[in-house]
């Protein structure tokens, strides 16, 4: 029953859909340390959802947190911009007339969400670095179909921090990843949502210039289709923007994604995207993990894997903090 | 899923509550007439002054209001809301509005308030008002003695049909209550089956435990599992019906015990992880400097520790059988053993379960 314990040659840490919760990441930097691992992947979608205006009036700030108002005082405003911020928002404070020249106006808000969301990342990525360079920990990081391309840039210039977007990237002996956050179209129209057969022609692109399939890492953002990963709510798109059926489900995977798998057969594949289908399942040989997400609540949601000989995967194991 | 949801909607829920309505209604309409004639007719040969001669043959004595009896009856009462509540919470797993603390809210209210309310305390004030309180604890206790013998276990329903035999009130009654046996199997099918698939999830029970069928998109080999002890222990049941009585009863104080575990859990969570608390909905909730959460979980845990004490020791309340203590005491100590047990043979293959939920501090 109880055997000799195996010698482990890497051990990775697995986050994704941290969509700029403040506390996840932080909560992320040090679960490196805490779960011991050797390499950290940070999956895609780290963009936040939204802007959160503080309406500053006489010394008072409102404004709406979950569909709650809050109005706090100078004292309370410092508190409330860290709250914002740990439920992935981008919190800015603003003026009366200012407020209401950017309700007018969806392309200057856009422009402050995009700003936001550059300072975020660009300040992650530096302490990715600042905390894994002396450490000597790899990290990799993806883009997701939230994420805007313009992140790339910051990714790409961030000293420690590999960009793994469309990539083939040796992590370990003999253990090759290849990566890409580009999904499947979802009624949002996200910025990396792209047709199946592009998205199948994407990964079989990165797919074929592997060494050995068979051992490597697919890290697709988007979870295959009908795999039990892939398990989100039933949308009602006669509104705009698309609102959630509660209690009706239905699979929203990538079929591109699935085909892959079922033809390349690699030893693991990771996922994120869709938050609510966390779990581990097999699709052929291939073992595939969608760690979850749930940002909102501050949790921190991931999967440790480990390898022994160069291509032997030992365990996959999902963590809640 | 989504089936269920509609059978629940359309059927069950409908059914449930024309059920209900029904035995209120004759209930109501029985109010103030003749029950004695009724009863003395659903009999053969049992009357109302019959079932009282029994009664004090088996030595009861009419006592006053107790304060202690009252709170064992509110108890238990006040029990099985919570445990509505905690049924329901199995189901809004499926939901995913953790952060919606009014959708939440609602769905722990409507199921206690309307379960434990509506549906029961109203039914039996009114049965009360018909057939007499004292009348209800001779008929119990000549039963519960055996100085009474009838072919029907005397349960609400019964009293319904005393008081008004038309079969088309029976055929709504008994659908009625086939309808929310049936939910109430589901809810407890649906909750353990998630239980296990999240315990798989974790590492404490094998990962095949986990699989999402393809086809059904529910954890159907969890569910399999389960329904294959379920039709074992039910088996069993019906050859060992003595033994069956003694582990239901363990049973469902094992659950009581289980929810005051959650409501100290819930008492102590600002300070366990304060920073996934300090993000949930409830958290602006306070009493004074104290969490409104750690209040009430404490309360509910000192209140379900009682309730948990009382039920092992009255034994007016039937409960103290050396064999539910030893079922609960096996049941308990099964738990700790299988937990500790798996998870150092799983730490043995590399996989420390201690990890799953460790909290892991911000930067």
């Amino acid at each position: 029953m109880f055997r000799k314990k195996f010698s482990r040659s890497l051990r990775l840490l697995f986050v994704t859909d941290l969509h700029a919760s403040e506390i996840t990441f932080r909560k992320m930097l040090n679960a490196v340390q805490v779960y011991e691992a050797t390499v950290l992947i940070v999956g895609g979608d780290l963009a936040g959802k939204r802007i959160v205006p503080i309406l500053s009036e006489g010394g008072v700030f409102v404004t709406s947190v979950s569909g709650n108002e809050i109005r706090v005082d100078e004292s309370g405003l410092e508190q409330l911009q860290s709250k914002i911020r740990n439920l992935g928002q981008y919190p800015f404070v603003i003026g009366r007339e200012e407020y209401e020249a950017l309700t007018a106006d969806p392309d200057e808000a856009n422009r402050r969400f995009l700003a936001a969301s550059h300072a975020q990342i660009e300040d992650w990525m530096q302490r990715l670095t600042a905390r894994f360079e002396p450490q000597g920990i790899p990290v990799y990081v993806t883009g997701g179909n939230d994420d805007y391309m313009s992140i790339e840039e910051i990714i790409d210039e961030a000293p420690w921090v590999t960009n793994a977007e469309g990539k083939i990237l040796e992590i370990g002996p003999g253990i090759e990843m290849m990566s890409t956050g580009f999904g499947n179209p979802t009624p949002w129209n996200c910025p990396r949502d792209i047709p199946e057969e592009e998205l199948l022609a994407r990964i079989r692109g990165m797919a074929d210039r592997l060494v050995s399939p068979e051992t490597s890492i697919f890290n697709l953002h988007a979870p295959p289709y009908a795999s039990g990963l892939d398990e989100g709510p039933l949308l009602d798109t006669s509104v705009t923007p698309p609102r959630a059926i509660v209690g009706e489900t239905n699979q929203v995977g990538s079929h591109a994604v699935r085909e892959a798998i079922e033809q390349y057969q690699p030893i693991l594949s990771l996922h994120g995207h869709i938050h609510e289908s966390r779990g581990i399942q097999k699709i052929g040989r291939t073992t595939c993990v969608n760690p979850g997400s749930e940002y909102t609540e501050g949790l921190l949601r991931s999967a440790v894997v480990d390898f022994g000989k160069p291509g032997e995967m030992r365990n996959v194991q999902l963590l809640s903090a | 899923m989504r089936f269920y949801r509609r059978l629940q909607k359309w059927v069950m829920v409908p059914l449930l509550a024309i059920g209900t309505l029904t035995i209120i209604i004759v209930l109501i309409s029985g109010l103030g007439g003749d029950f004695a004639t009724s009863f003395a007719a659903f009999h053969d040969d049992l009357t109302v002054s019959a079932v009282k001669s029994a009664a004090t043959e088996a030595g009861y004595q009419k006592v006053g209001f107790s304060f202690g009896n009252t709170l064992l009856w509110v108890g238990i009462l006040a029990g099985f809301i919570p445990y509505s509540m905690f049924s329901a919470q199995g189901l809004l797993g499926e939901v995913k509005e953790a952060s919606n603390f009014r959708r939440l809210f609602l769905a722990f209210l409507i199921p206690g308030g309307v379960v434990g309310l509506i549906m029961l305390l109203l039914p039996w004030l009114l049965l009360q008002g018909v057939a007499g309180k004292d009348f209800l604890n001779e008929f119990a206790v000549a039963y519960m003695n055996g100085t009474v013998t009838v072919d029907y276990f005397p349960n609400i329903n019964t009293f319904v049909q005393m008081l008004n035999p038309n079969p088309a009130v029976a055929i709504l009654v008994s659908l009625g209550f086939i309808s929310g046996g049936f939910g109430i199997a589901n809810v407890v099918f649906m909750t353990a089956s998630r239980v296990m698939m999240a315990m798989s999830l974790d590492g404490l029970l094998p990962q095949w435990l986990s699989d999402v069928s393809k086809r059904f998109y529910a954890p159907v080999k969890a569910l399999t599992v389960w329904s294959v002890v379920a039709v074992g222990v039910a088996a069993w049941f019906s050859y060992q019906p003595d033994f069956a009585l003694s582990i239901l009863a363990a049973g469902a104080i094992t659950s009581v015990a289980v929810v005051g575990v959650t409501c100290l859990g819930a008492g102590l969570f600002p300070y366990t992880a304060p920073d996934i608390y300090a993000s949930a909905p409830i958290a602006k909730y306070r009493l004074g400097k104290v969490h409104l959460i750690t209040v009430i979980g404490l309360l509910a845990f000192a209140f379900d520790a009682v309730m948990v004490y009382l039920a092992l020791t009255v034994p007016e309340l039937g409960l103290t059988d050396p064999l539910i203590r030893i079922a609960l005491g096996v049941a308990l100590g099964i738990g700790v053993v299988f937990y500790v047990g798996y998870g150092l043979y799983r730490r043995a293959r590399g996989i420390d379960v201690s990890l799953t939920t460790k909290e892991v501090p911000p930067e």
